[in-house]
């Protein structure tokens, strides 16, 4: 029996939720504005949605992990992001995570899909 | 002298007058917290010296004001999707959230003309806007927290717990007065039962949030709005404030209430009492029986108006266009009557004198040219207001058709 569509779907979205995260903060070590970020991540592979990645960056900036001014840029106002000292600690120790986890999920999905 | 509320008034200069009081209210308490902000981090007041740092990375008053109200050339589809998001959007940093998504949808905009190699039509736009999400669900987003109620549903669901509360305490409060009506104390009658109606607001309540609590869970609210949500026909906030629900729901009680009197099931006080002892019965002239039903089916289009204001509170062509025929319909009538004067007769009652019944009709007559008058006046005002607004409903869709051009 397969798995439905819907499920698939619904674990997909879950895997990627955290990983996001660690992706826009470490894109984010160089200062970019929202559309220019989105476009750097699709060209790694990595889509976010706009509606999606707004937000994101606002509750990261609220957490005090990224920080944010208005400027110009040619010739129009836009907020650009970088990740703040607090922001750079934290994306040290979730690397540190992400790839212990790795390395882990690595060990065990060994000869799955191959 | 604040500086924060200085700079507030150097942005407000550059800001459009119909948004100048709101956004600069806005932005006072944007900064406002801002400043608390650093204050709370520090532990004590700001200084002169970090509030001008703040107001400086701010940025230049005239570029704030333009970021925050937009580009005079904002496509209409743009403007009303941007309203839409700002609505469900929580009042703190609202500006700078709807500065971001405004600018996020100007280069989604240019990334679509640069790849069709000319100006987006009304439609590509609408696409764009589509992908971008729907306005419940983009907004929510800013939320980032779980909700028992969704974002598509939440909005209506305050409105419909008072809509309910409101209907079960006025058929309580009605079918206890009737039955009160009947018992040598009916006040003390009353006061014995009111006691149900807690219990029954509080089932009501229940149920109202269990109903929607089962569409969010099997319905799929979002997943449905999302495909099946039209950015053309989304509100025009640009062309009339929403009506809110209390303003629709007292003119709905008022339209059903002179329907009723209209269709005498409420009697309507007709005797003019004029001096000890002696008074005349007034009552309309044959003149209102030649409009006495086109008077009836505009009350009735009016209440349906209104009805349709509590579902969908912004303006749109179909509620502009009801309104365009009552006022077209009521000054029709009012000509009628204006031509078959005077608008009433008395009935004279034991004791009056003729002189004193050519005196009760003048002043009746009199009263009602002056406010039959005004209420002209005024509805050929409205009418003007409402056919401008189609105009301007029609140049700001034009506007996508003239820029495709």
């Amino acid at each position: 029996m397969s798995v439905s569509a819907d499920i698939l779907e619904a674990l997909r979205l879950e895997l990627r939720r955290g990983t996001l995260i660690l992706a826009v903060l470490g894109t984010l070590r160089s200062e970019k504005y929202g559309y220019t970020l989105k476009a750097e991540l699709g060209g790694l592979g990595i889509e976010i949605e706009e509606g999606a990645l707004y937000p994101m960056l606002r509750r990261l900036e609220t957490q005090g992990l990224l920080t944010s001014e208005w400027r110009e840029d040619a010739k129009r106002q836009k907020r650009f992001y970088r990740l703040s000292d607090d922001g750079a600690a934290a994306l040290t120790q979730l690397a540190g995570e992400w790839r212990a986890m790795n390395a882990s999920l690595s060990s065990i999905l060994k000869g799955v899909g191959s | 002298m604040n500086p924060i509320w200085d700079y507030v008034k150097k942005v407000e200069r550059h800001l459009p007058a119909a948004r100048r009081t709101e956004v600069a209210g806005a932005l006072y308490a944007t900064l406002k917290a801002r400043k608390e902000t650093i204050e709370k981090a520090k532990g004590a007041k700001a200084t002169d010296a970090e509030i001008a740092d703040m107001l400086a990375a701010e940025g230049d008053p005239l570029r704030v004001a333009e970021r925050i109200a937009g580009p005079s050339g904002e496509h209409d589809l743009v403007s009303r999707y941007l309203a839409s998001v700002e609505r469900h959007l929580p009042r703190e940093g609202v500006l700078d959230v709807m500065a971001e998504l405004r600018e996020a949808l100007r280069a989604k905009t240019e990334e679509a003309e640069e790849r069709l190699g000319r100006a987006a039509s009304a439609d590509e736009i609408a696409a764009v806007l589509k992908a971008f999400g729907a306005p419940p669900v983009v907004a929510a987003r800013y939320e980032g927290r779980m909700q028992l109620i969704g974002p598509v549903l939440y909005p209506w669901f305050w409105p419909t717990q008072r809509t309910a509360l409101g209907l079960v305490a006025a058929v309580f409060l009605v079918l206890t007065a009737l039955r009160a009506l009947g018992t040598d104390r009916p006040i003390q009658a009353v006061l014995a039962r009111i006691d149900n109606l807690l219990g029954l607001g509080l089932m009501a309540f229940a149920a109202v949030t269990l109903v929607f609590i089962a569409v969010e869970r099997w319905g799929d609210p979002v997943k449905l709005l999302e495909n099946r949500w039209d950015p053309t026909s989304l509100p025009r906030d640009n062309i009339r404030k929403p009506r809110s629900l209390f303003e629709s729901g007292v003119s709905v009680f008022f339209d059903v209430l002179f329907i009723l009197v209209w269709l005498k099931f409420v009697p309507f006080p007709n005797e003019l009492p004029l001096r000890d002892g002696a008074s005349v019965s007034i009552v309309l002239s044959p003149a209102w029986s030649v409009v006495y039903w086109p008077i009836l089916a505009l009350a009735l289009l009016s209440a349906a108006g209104h009805l349709h204001d509590m579902v969908r509170p912004a303006w749109n062509r179909l509620r502009s266009g009801i309104s365009i025929v009552s006022y077209v319909g009521g000054l029709a009538v009012l000509g009628v009557l204006f031509q078959g004067r005077p608008f009433v007769d008395v009935q004279p009652r034991p004791g009056t004198s003729p002189e004193e019944l050519t005196r009760a009709v003048g002043l009746v007559d009199g009263l009602l040219l002056v406010s039959l008058g005004i209420t002209a006046a005024i509805w050929a005002i409205a009418l003007g207001v409402e056919v401008w607004r189609q105009v301007r409903a029609s140049r700001l869709s034009g506007g996508a058709a003239l820029m495709a051009a």
